[in-house]
Protein backbone atom coordinates (compact mmCIF):
# COMPACT_ATOMS: atom_id res chain seq x y z
CA UNK A 1 0.00 0.00 0.00
CA UNK A 2 1.56 3.23 -1.08
CA UNK A 3 1.06 6.57 0.62
CA UNK A 4 0.88 9.66 -1.54
CA UNK A 5 1.76 12.80 0.35
CA UNK A 6 0.35 14.91 -2.45
CA UNK A 7 -3.06 13.21 -2.24
CA UNK A 8 -3.02 13.62 1.51
CA UNK A 9 -2.31 17.35 1.20
CA UNK A 10 -5.10 17.64 -1.34
CA UNK A 11 -7.53 15.90 1.03
CA UNK A 12 -6.30 18.15 3.82
CA UNK A 13 -7.11 21.21 1.70
CA UNK A 14 -10.56 19.95 0.72
CA UNK A 15 -11.48 18.91 4.24
CA UNK A 16 -10.23 22.02 6.01
CA UNK A 17 -12.80 24.09 4.13
CA UNK A 18 -15.36 22.40 6.37
CA UNK A 19 -13.64 23.20 9.68
CA UNK A 20 -16.20 25.98 10.31
CA UNK A 21 -19.07 23.47 9.93
CA UNK A 22 -17.54 21.13 12.48
CA UNK A 23 -16.77 23.95 14.89
CA UNK A 24 -20.25 25.39 14.43
CA UNK A 25 -21.91 22.06 15.29
CA UNK A 26 -19.67 21.53 18.34
CA UNK A 27 -19.83 25.04 19.80
CA UNK A 28 -23.55 25.57 19.29
CA UNK A 29 -24.25 22.19 20.88
CA UNK A 30 -21.97 23.07 23.79
CA UNK A 31 -23.77 26.40 24.25
CA UNK A 32 -27.26 24.87 24.16
CA UNK A 33 -26.10 22.03 26.39
CA UNK A 34 -24.62 24.57 28.79
CA UNK A 35 -27.92 26.36 29.27
CA UNK A 36 -30.07 23.26 29.69
CA UNK A 37 -27.39 21.34 31.58
CA UNK A 38 -27.08 24.15 34.12
CA UNK A 39 -30.85 24.37 34.53
CA UNK A 40 -31.14 20.63 35.10
CA UNK A 41 -28.22 20.65 37.55
CA UNK A 42 -29.83 23.50 39.52
CA UNK A 43 -33.22 21.79 39.59
CA UNK A 44 -31.54 18.70 40.97
CA UNK A 45 -29.35 20.69 43.40
CA UNK A 46 -32.35 22.47 44.91
CA UNK A 47 -34.30 19.21 44.71
CA UNK A 48 -37.36 20.74 43.08
CA UNK A 49 -40.24 18.28 43.42
CA UNK A 50 -41.32 16.09 40.48
CA UNK A 51 -39.11 17.98 37.98
CA UNK A 52 -36.02 16.73 39.75
CA UNK A 53 -37.04 13.07 39.51
CA UNK A 54 -38.18 13.46 35.91
CA UNK A 55 -34.77 14.82 34.89
CA UNK A 56 -32.99 12.15 36.87
CA UNK A 57 -34.98 9.48 35.02
CA UNK A 58 -34.42 10.97 31.56
CA UNK A 59 -30.70 11.41 32.14
CA UNK A 60 -30.26 7.88 33.43
CA UNK A 61 -31.84 6.60 30.21
CA UNK A 62 -30.06 8.88 27.73
CA UNK A 63 -26.65 8.52 29.41
CA UNK A 64 -26.56 4.85 28.43
CA UNK A 65 -27.29 5.37 24.73
CA UNK A 66 -24.39 5.67 22.24
CA UNK A 67 -24.20 9.01 20.46
CA UNK A 68 -24.57 7.25 17.08
CA UNK A 69 -28.01 6.05 18.10
CA UNK A 70 -28.96 9.49 19.38
CA UNK A 71 -28.03 11.04 16.02
CA UNK A 72 -29.90 8.39 14.02
CA UNK A 73 -32.84 8.50 16.43
CA UNK A 74 -33.06 12.28 16.18
CA UNK A 75 -33.00 11.98 12.39
CA UNK A 76 -35.64 9.24 12.26
CA UNK A 77 -37.98 10.89 14.73
CA UNK A 78 -37.75 14.31 13.13
CA UNK A 79 -38.21 12.90 9.62
CA UNK A 80 -41.41 11.21 10.85
CA UNK A 81 -42.89 13.95 12.93
CA UNK A 82 -41.61 17.17 11.41
CA UNK A 83 -44.09 17.42 8.54
CA UNK A 84 -47.28 16.90 10.59
CA UNK A 85 -45.94 19.28 13.25
CA UNK A 86 -45.01 21.97 10.74
CA UNK A 87 -48.42 21.64 9.14
CA UNK A 88 -50.30 21.96 12.41
CA UNK A 89 -48.25 25.05 13.29
CA UNK A 90 -48.93 26.53 9.88
CA UNK A 91 -45.27 26.62 8.79
CA UNK A 92 -44.67 26.58 5.07
CA UNK A 93 -41.64 24.29 5.23
CA UNK A 94 -41.28 20.52 5.04
CA UNK A 95 -38.60 18.20 6.35
CA UNK A 96 -36.76 18.44 3.03
CA UNK A 97 -36.12 22.14 3.68
CA UNK A 98 -34.50 21.51 7.04
CA UNK A 99 -30.74 21.86 7.01
CA UNK A 100 -29.26 18.59 8.22
CA UNK A 101 -26.81 20.56 10.34
CA UNK A 102 -29.80 21.39 12.55
CA UNK A 103 -30.39 17.69 13.13
CA UNK A 104 -26.71 17.19 14.02
CA UNK A 105 -26.79 20.15 16.40
CA UNK A 106 -29.98 18.85 18.00
CA UNK A 107 -28.49 15.40 18.57
CA UNK A 108 -25.19 16.69 19.92
CA UNK A 109 -27.05 19.18 22.13
CA UNK A 110 -28.78 16.25 23.81
CA UNK A 111 -25.39 14.67 24.44
CA UNK A 112 -23.95 17.97 25.72
CA UNK A 113 -26.96 18.63 27.98
CA UNK A 114 -26.66 15.25 29.65
CA UNK A 115 -22.92 15.52 30.18
CA UNK A 116 -22.99 19.16 31.31
CA UNK A 117 -25.83 18.58 33.74
CA UNK A 118 -23.71 15.90 35.39
CA UNK A 119 -20.59 18.09 35.31
CA UNK A 120 -22.41 21.04 36.89
CA UNK A 121 -24.14 18.81 39.42
CA UNK A 122 -20.79 17.54 40.62
CA UNK A 123 -19.11 20.93 40.79
CA UNK A 124 -22.09 22.60 42.48
CA UNK A 125 -22.12 19.82 45.06
CA UNK A 126 -18.44 20.47 45.79
CA UNK A 127 -19.15 24.03 46.95
CA UNK A 128 -19.05 24.20 50.72
CA UNK A 129 -22.40 24.56 52.50
CA UNK A 130 -21.01 27.58 54.34
CA UNK A 131 -20.96 29.60 51.12
CA UNK A 132 -24.74 29.14 50.85
CA UNK A 133 -25.17 30.12 54.51
CA UNK A 134 -23.07 33.25 54.02
CA UNK A 135 -25.04 34.20 50.91
CA UNK A 136 -28.35 33.75 52.72
CA UNK A 137 -27.22 35.60 55.81
CA UNK A 138 -26.21 38.74 53.90
CA UNK A 139 -29.65 38.69 52.30
CA UNK A 140 -29.07 37.33 48.80
CA UNK A 141 -32.11 35.64 47.23
CA UNK A 142 -31.79 32.15 45.77
CA UNK A 143 -31.48 33.53 42.25
CA UNK A 144 -28.86 36.09 43.33
CA UNK A 145 -26.95 33.34 45.13
CA UNK A 146 -26.89 31.22 41.98
CA UNK A 147 -25.78 34.08 39.77
CA UNK A 148 -23.32 35.85 42.08
CA UNK A 149 -21.87 32.99 44.14
CA UNK A 150 -22.57 29.49 42.83
CA UNK A 151 -21.86 29.90 39.12
CA UNK A 152 -18.63 31.92 39.55
CA UNK A 153 -17.40 29.32 42.06
CA UNK A 154 -18.45 26.29 40.02
CA UNK A 155 -17.29 27.42 36.58
CA UNK A 156 -13.49 27.29 37.11
CA UNK A 157 -13.82 23.83 38.64
CA UNK A 158 -15.96 22.64 35.74
CA UNK A 159 -13.73 24.17 33.06
CA UNK A 160 -11.36 21.19 32.47
CA UNK A 161 -14.38 18.89 32.14
CA UNK A 162 -16.12 21.34 29.82
CA UNK A 163 -13.11 21.50 27.52
CA UNK A 164 -12.97 17.70 27.54
CA UNK A 165 -16.59 17.64 26.51
CA UNK A 166 -15.92 20.13 23.71
CA UNK A 167 -13.21 17.83 22.38
CA UNK A 168 -15.62 14.90 22.55
CA UNK A 169 -18.28 16.94 20.74
CA UNK A 170 -15.86 17.82 17.94
CA UNK A 171 -14.98 14.18 17.53
CA UNK A 172 -18.63 13.10 17.76
CA UNK A 173 -19.58 15.67 15.12
CA UNK A 174 -17.80 13.44 12.58
CA UNK A 175 -20.77 11.11 12.99
CA UNK A 176 -22.99 13.84 11.55
CA UNK A 177 -21.92 12.65 8.10
CA UNK A 178 -24.35 9.79 8.71
CA UNK A 179 -27.25 12.21 8.34
CA UNK A 180 -25.75 13.73 5.19
CA UNK A 181 -24.04 16.72 6.80
CA UNK A 182 -20.85 17.65 4.99
CA UNK A 183 -18.27 18.26 7.69
CA UNK A 184 -14.51 17.65 7.79
CA UNK A 185 -14.89 13.90 7.82
CA UNK A 186 -17.53 13.73 5.10
CA UNK A 187 -15.60 16.09 2.84
CA UNK A 188 -12.47 13.96 3.11
CA UNK A 189 -14.45 10.82 2.34
CA UNK A 190 -16.01 12.45 -0.70
CA UNK A 191 -12.62 13.50 -2.01
CA UNK A 192 -11.28 9.97 -1.40
CA UNK A 193 -14.19 8.48 -3.32
CA UNK A 194 -12.87 10.12 -6.47
CA UNK A 195 -9.53 8.27 -6.40
CA UNK A 196 -10.01 5.54 -3.78
CA UNK A 197 -7.17 6.99 -1.70
CA UNK A 198 -8.86 6.43 1.68
CA UNK A 199 -5.74 6.14 3.83
CA UNK A 200 -4.53 9.60 2.80
CA UNK A 201 -7.98 11.06 3.46
CA UNK A 202 -8.19 9.49 6.92
CA UNK A 203 -4.71 10.72 7.84
CA UNK A 204 -5.70 14.21 6.70
CA UNK A 205 -8.85 14.08 8.82
CA UNK A 206 -6.91 12.85 11.84
CA UNK A 207 -4.44 15.71 11.50
CA UNK A 208 -7.21 18.30 11.37
CA UNK A 209 -9.07 16.88 14.39
CA UNK A 210 -5.85 16.57 16.31
CA UNK A 211 -4.85 20.18 15.56
CA UNK A 212 -8.28 21.52 16.55
CA UNK A 213 -8.33 19.62 19.80
CA UNK A 214 -4.76 20.58 20.60
CA UNK A 215 -5.71 24.25 20.27
CA UNK A 216 -8.80 23.80 22.44
CA UNK A 217 -6.86 22.03 25.15
CA UNK A 218 -4.13 24.68 25.18
CA UNK A 219 -6.56 27.59 25.39
CA UNK A 220 -8.56 25.86 28.09
CA UNK A 221 -5.39 25.31 30.12
CA UNK A 222 -4.57 28.97 29.78
CA UNK A 223 -8.05 30.05 30.89
CA UNK A 224 -8.00 27.55 33.74
CA UNK A 225 -4.71 28.85 35.11
CA UNK A 226 -5.79 32.45 35.08
CA UNK A 227 -9.11 31.63 36.78
CA UNK A 228 -7.60 29.31 39.36
CA UNK A 229 -4.96 31.68 40.57
CA UNK A 230 -7.42 33.44 42.86
CA UNK A 231 -9.47 30.35 43.68
CA UNK A 232 -6.55 28.19 44.62
CA UNK A 233 -7.73 27.25 48.07
CA UNK A 234 -11.45 27.71 47.77
CA UNK A 235 -12.42 24.04 47.93
CA UNK A 236 -10.49 22.86 50.96
CA UNK B 1 -35.72 49.30 75.21
CA UNK B 2 -35.94 45.70 74.12
CA UNK B 3 -34.25 45.26 70.76
CA UNK B 4 -34.93 41.58 70.45
CA UNK B 5 -37.50 39.34 72.09
CA UNK B 6 -37.25 35.67 71.30
CA UNK B 7 -39.82 33.31 72.76
CA UNK B 8 -40.18 29.57 73.03
CA UNK B 9 -37.95 28.38 70.19
CA UNK B 10 -38.28 24.67 69.44
CA UNK B 11 -36.31 22.78 66.83
CA UNK B 12 -35.94 19.09 66.06
CA UNK B 13 -33.93 17.26 63.44
CA UNK B 14 -36.03 14.18 62.82
CA UNK B 15 -36.79 12.74 66.25
CA UNK B 16 -33.79 14.47 67.78
CA UNK B 17 -34.98 17.45 69.83
CA UNK B 18 -32.25 20.09 69.68
CA UNK B 19 -34.03 23.12 71.14
CA UNK B 20 -36.73 22.68 73.77
CA UNK B 21 -38.12 26.16 74.28
CA UNK B 22 -35.53 28.92 74.38
CA UNK B 23 -36.51 32.43 75.50
CA UNK B 24 -34.21 35.40 75.25
CA UNK B 25 -34.62 39.16 75.61
CA UNK B 26 -31.82 41.44 74.48
CA UNK B 27 -31.81 45.19 75.08
CA UNK B 28 -30.35 47.62 72.58
CA UNK B 29 -26.56 47.69 72.86
CA UNK B 30 -26.40 44.59 75.00
CA UNK B 31 -23.92 41.76 74.49
CA UNK B 32 -25.24 38.31 75.30
CA UNK B 33 -22.83 35.39 75.48
CA UNK B 34 -24.13 31.85 75.17
CA UNK B 35 -21.97 29.17 76.79
CA UNK B 36 -22.44 25.44 76.92
CA UNK B 37 -20.97 22.09 75.96
CA UNK B 38 -21.02 20.97 72.34
CA UNK B 39 -24.33 19.53 71.26
CA UNK B 40 -26.24 21.80 73.60
CA UNK B 41 -28.00 23.58 70.70
CA UNK B 42 -26.22 26.95 70.91
CA UNK B 43 -25.29 27.06 67.24
CA UNK B 44 -28.68 25.76 66.11
CA UNK B 45 -30.38 28.47 68.16
CA UNK B 46 -28.25 31.15 66.48
CA UNK B 47 -28.90 29.70 63.02
CA UNK B 48 -32.64 29.74 63.69
CA UNK B 49 -32.48 33.47 64.42
CA UNK B 50 -30.96 34.08 60.98
CA UNK B 51 -33.36 31.58 59.34
CA UNK B 52 -30.45 29.43 58.22
CA UNK B 53 -32.47 26.73 59.98
CA UNK B 54 -36.22 26.89 60.22
CA UNK B 55 -37.35 26.55 63.84
CA UNK B 56 -40.42 24.39 64.39
CA UNK B 57 -42.15 26.90 66.65
CA UNK B 58 -41.58 30.09 68.60
CA UNK B 59 -41.35 33.70 67.58
CA UNK B 60 -38.97 36.61 67.30
CA UNK B 61 -39.57 40.32 67.68
CA UNK B 62 -36.79 42.33 66.11
CA UNK B 63 -37.26 46.09 65.88
CA UNK B 64 -40.70 46.41 64.35
CA UNK B 65 -40.88 42.93 62.81
CA UNK B 66 -42.68 40.23 64.75
CA UNK B 67 -42.32 36.87 63.04
CA UNK B 68 -43.47 33.37 63.95
CA UNK B 69 -40.74 30.97 62.88
CA UNK B 70 -42.98 28.19 61.62
CA UNK B 71 -45.34 30.40 59.59
CA UNK B 72 -42.84 33.00 58.35
CA UNK B 73 -43.35 33.97 54.73
CA UNK B 74 -40.49 34.55 52.31
CA UNK B 75 -40.90 38.29 52.82
CA UNK B 76 -40.74 38.01 56.61
CA UNK B 77 -37.67 35.77 56.42
CA UNK B 78 -35.98 38.37 54.24
CA UNK B 79 -36.97 41.19 56.58
CA UNK B 80 -35.33 39.40 59.52
CA UNK B 81 -32.25 38.50 57.47
CA UNK B 82 -31.78 42.10 56.40
CA UNK B 83 -31.83 43.21 60.06
CA UNK B 84 -29.38 40.59 61.28
CA UNK B 85 -25.86 39.64 60.30
CA UNK B 86 -23.92 36.52 61.08
CA UNK B 87 -20.24 35.83 61.67
CA UNK B 88 -19.43 32.17 61.08
CA UNK B 89 -17.11 29.75 62.79
CA UNK B 90 -15.51 28.90 59.43
CA UNK B 91 -15.45 32.58 58.23
CA UNK B 92 -17.27 31.58 55.00
CA UNK B 93 -15.93 34.45 52.93
CA UNK B 94 -16.81 34.20 49.25
CA UNK B 95 -13.69 32.63 47.82
CA UNK B 96 -13.91 34.29 44.39
CA UNK B 97 -14.21 37.81 45.78
CA UNK B 98 -11.63 40.14 47.32
CA UNK B 99 -11.93 41.28 50.93
CA UNK B 100 -13.61 44.52 49.82
CA UNK B 101 -15.94 42.75 47.38
CA UNK B 102 -16.94 40.40 50.19
CA UNK B 103 -17.84 43.32 52.42
CA UNK B 104 -19.84 45.27 49.83
CA UNK B 105 -21.71 42.29 48.31
CA UNK B 106 -24.48 42.48 50.91
CA UNK B 107 -24.83 46.23 50.36
CA UNK B 108 -24.85 46.42 46.57
CA UNK B 109 -27.09 43.47 45.73
CA UNK B 110 -29.71 42.89 48.45
CA UNK B 111 -29.81 46.46 49.79
CA UNK B 112 -29.35 48.23 46.45
CA UNK B 113 -26.80 50.76 47.70
CA UNK B 114 -24.88 52.53 44.93
CA UNK B 115 -21.53 50.94 44.23
CA UNK B 116 -19.42 53.97 45.11
CA UNK B 117 -21.16 54.57 48.42
CA UNK B 118 -20.95 50.87 49.20
CA UNK B 119 -17.22 50.90 48.51
CA UNK B 120 -16.78 53.82 50.91
CA UNK B 121 -18.70 51.97 53.62
CA UNK B 122 -16.72 48.83 52.82
CA UNK B 123 -13.36 50.58 53.17
CA UNK B 124 -14.50 52.20 56.43
CA UNK B 125 -15.49 48.80 57.82
CA UNK B 126 -12.23 47.19 56.73
CA UNK B 127 -10.49 50.10 58.47
CA UNK B 128 -12.36 49.35 61.69
CA UNK B 129 -11.12 45.77 61.72
CA UNK B 130 -7.62 46.84 60.67
CA UNK B 131 -7.73 45.28 57.23
CA UNK B 132 -7.64 48.35 54.93
CA UNK B 133 -4.33 47.33 53.40
CA UNK B 134 -5.72 43.91 52.45
CA UNK B 135 -8.83 45.23 50.67
CA UNK B 136 -7.79 43.69 47.34
CA UNK B 137 -6.57 40.36 48.74
CA UNK B 138 -8.49 37.17 48.09
CA UNK B 139 -9.47 35.04 51.10
CA UNK B 140 -6.93 32.38 50.10
CA UNK B 141 -4.19 34.97 50.62
CA UNK B 142 -5.28 35.83 54.18
CA UNK B 143 -4.65 34.11 57.51
CA UNK B 144 -7.57 32.70 59.48
CA UNK B 145 -7.60 35.67 61.85
CA UNK B 146 -7.55 38.11 58.95
CA UNK B 147 -10.35 36.23 57.19
CA UNK B 148 -12.47 36.32 60.32
CA UNK B 149 -11.88 40.07 60.69
CA UNK B 150 -13.10 40.52 57.10
CA UNK B 151 -16.07 38.31 58.07
CA UNK B 152 -16.82 40.71 60.93
CA UNK B 153 -16.46 43.71 58.59
CA UNK B 154 -18.89 42.05 56.17
CA UNK B 155 -21.44 41.63 58.95
CA UNK B 156 -20.90 45.17 60.31
CA UNK B 157 -21.27 46.77 56.88
CA UNK B 158 -24.89 45.67 56.80
CA UNK B 159 -25.49 47.86 59.86
CA UNK B 160 -27.61 45.15 61.45
CA UNK B 161 -29.89 45.64 64.46
CA UNK B 162 -28.55 42.35 65.78
CA UNK B 163 -25.16 40.72 65.18
CA UNK B 164 -24.82 36.98 65.61
CA UNK B 165 -21.44 35.37 66.26
CA UNK B 166 -21.20 31.60 65.94
CA UNK B 167 -18.02 30.54 67.76
CA UNK B 168 -16.02 33.10 65.81
CA UNK B 169 -12.65 32.05 67.25
CA UNK B 170 -13.04 28.28 67.46
CA UNK B 171 -11.39 27.55 64.13
CA UNK B 172 -8.44 29.86 64.74
CA UNK B 173 -4.88 29.15 65.83
CA UNK B 174 -4.50 30.17 69.48
CA UNK B 175 -2.24 33.06 68.60
CA UNK B 176 -4.78 34.51 66.14
CA UNK B 177 -7.69 34.44 68.62
CA UNK B 178 -6.61 37.69 70.28
CA UNK B 179 -6.94 39.93 67.22
CA UNK B 180 -10.49 38.72 66.57
CA UNK B 181 -11.60 39.09 70.21
CA UNK B 182 -10.10 42.60 70.28
CA UNK B 183 -12.18 43.51 67.22
CA UNK B 184 -15.33 42.12 68.82
CA UNK B 185 -14.63 43.96 72.06
CA UNK B 186 -14.41 47.24 70.18
CA UNK B 187 -17.78 46.50 68.55
CA UNK B 188 -19.31 45.80 71.94
CA UNK B 189 -18.07 49.11 73.34
CA UNK B 190 -19.45 50.86 70.26
CA UNK B 191 -22.90 49.77 71.43
CA UNK B 192 -23.67 47.02 68.93
CA UNK B 193 -26.33 44.53 69.97
CA UNK B 194 -24.68 41.13 69.83
CA UNK B 195 -25.40 37.49 70.59
CA UNK B 196 -22.15 35.55 70.82
CA UNK B 197 -21.83 31.78 71.05
CA UNK B 198 -18.35 31.25 72.41
CA UNK B 199 -15.96 29.13 74.40
CA UNK B 200 -13.85 32.17 75.28
CA UNK B 201 -14.69 32.49 78.98
CA UNK B 202 -12.53 35.50 79.58
CA UNK B 203 -14.22 37.36 76.73
CA UNK B 204 -17.64 36.49 78.13
CA UNK B 205 -16.60 37.58 81.60
CA UNK B 206 -15.21 40.92 80.48
CA UNK B 207 -17.55 41.94 77.70
CA UNK B 208 -20.95 40.32 78.19
CA UNK B 209 -23.86 42.11 79.82
CA UNK B 210 -25.67 38.81 80.13
CA UNK B 211 -24.40 35.23 80.10
CA UNK B 212 -26.54 32.24 79.26
CA UNK B 213 -25.57 28.67 80.01
CA UNK B 214 -27.29 26.14 77.73
CA UNK B 215 -27.34 22.38 77.83
CA UNK B 216 -29.47 19.77 76.04
CA UNK B 217 -31.58 22.37 74.33
CA UNK B 218 -32.64 24.31 77.41
CA UNK B 219 -31.32 27.37 79.20
CA UNK B 220 -29.89 26.05 82.47
CA UNK B 221 -28.98 29.40 83.95
CA UNK B 222 -28.80 33.02 82.95
CA UNK B 223 -27.47 36.12 84.66
CA UNK B 224 -24.72 38.69 84.72
CA UNK B 225 -21.17 37.40 84.18
CA UNK B 226 -20.55 37.85 87.90
CA UNK B 227 -23.61 35.78 88.83
CA UNK B 228 -22.74 32.97 86.41
CA UNK B 229 -18.99 32.81 86.90
CA UNK B 230 -18.71 33.61 90.62
CA UNK B 231 -22.06 32.81 92.21
CA UNK B 232 -23.52 30.11 90.00
CA UNK B 233 -26.61 28.45 91.52
CA UNK B 234 -26.76 25.42 89.25
CA UNK B 235 -24.43 22.47 89.82
CA UNK B 236 -24.28 21.81 86.10
CA UNK B 237 -22.98 25.31 85.37
CA UNK B 238 -20.39 25.01 88.13
CA UNK B 239 -19.21 21.68 86.78
CA UNK B 240 -18.91 23.05 83.23
CA UNK B 241 -17.00 26.13 84.33
CA UNK B 242 -14.69 24.26 86.70
CA UNK B 243 -13.70 21.92 83.93
CA UNK B 244 -12.58 24.93 81.93
CA UNK B 245 -10.46 25.96 84.95
CA UNK B 246 -12.02 29.38 84.99
CA UNK B 247 -10.23 30.17 88.27
CA UNK B 248 -6.98 30.70 86.42
CA UNK B 249 -8.73 33.17 84.11
CA UNK B 250 -10.27 35.16 86.97
CA UNK B 251 -6.84 35.85 88.40
CA UNK B 252 -5.78 37.45 85.12
CA UNK B 253 -8.87 39.61 85.07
Amino acid sequence: MSFSLETMLHALKVASVYIPTTLFIAFVSLFIGGIFGLLIALVRLYNIKILSSIFKFIITILKGIPIVLIILGTFLLSSQFFNPLAKSLGWRITFKDVNMITIAVLALSIMATIQLSEIFRGTLASIKKGQYDAAKSIGLTTFQTIRRILIPLAFPVALPMISNLLINLIKASSLASMVAVVDIFAAAKISANQNYRFLEAYVAVAIIYWALNFLIEKSSNFLENSLNRKLRRSFQ
Amino acid sequence: MNMVEIADVHKSFGTNKILKGIDLVVKKGEVVCILGPSGSGKTTFLRCLNFLERADSGQILLGDSRVRFAQATKKEVRAIRLKTAMVFQGYELFMHKTALQNVVEGLVIPRKIAKQEANEIGMAMLGKVGMSDKADAYPSQLSGGQQQRVGIARAMALDPDLMLFDEPTSALDPELVGEVLETMKRLAFEGRTMIVVTHEMQFAYEVADKVIFMENGVVVEKGTPDQIFNHSKEDRTKAFLSRLSFDSIKKVV
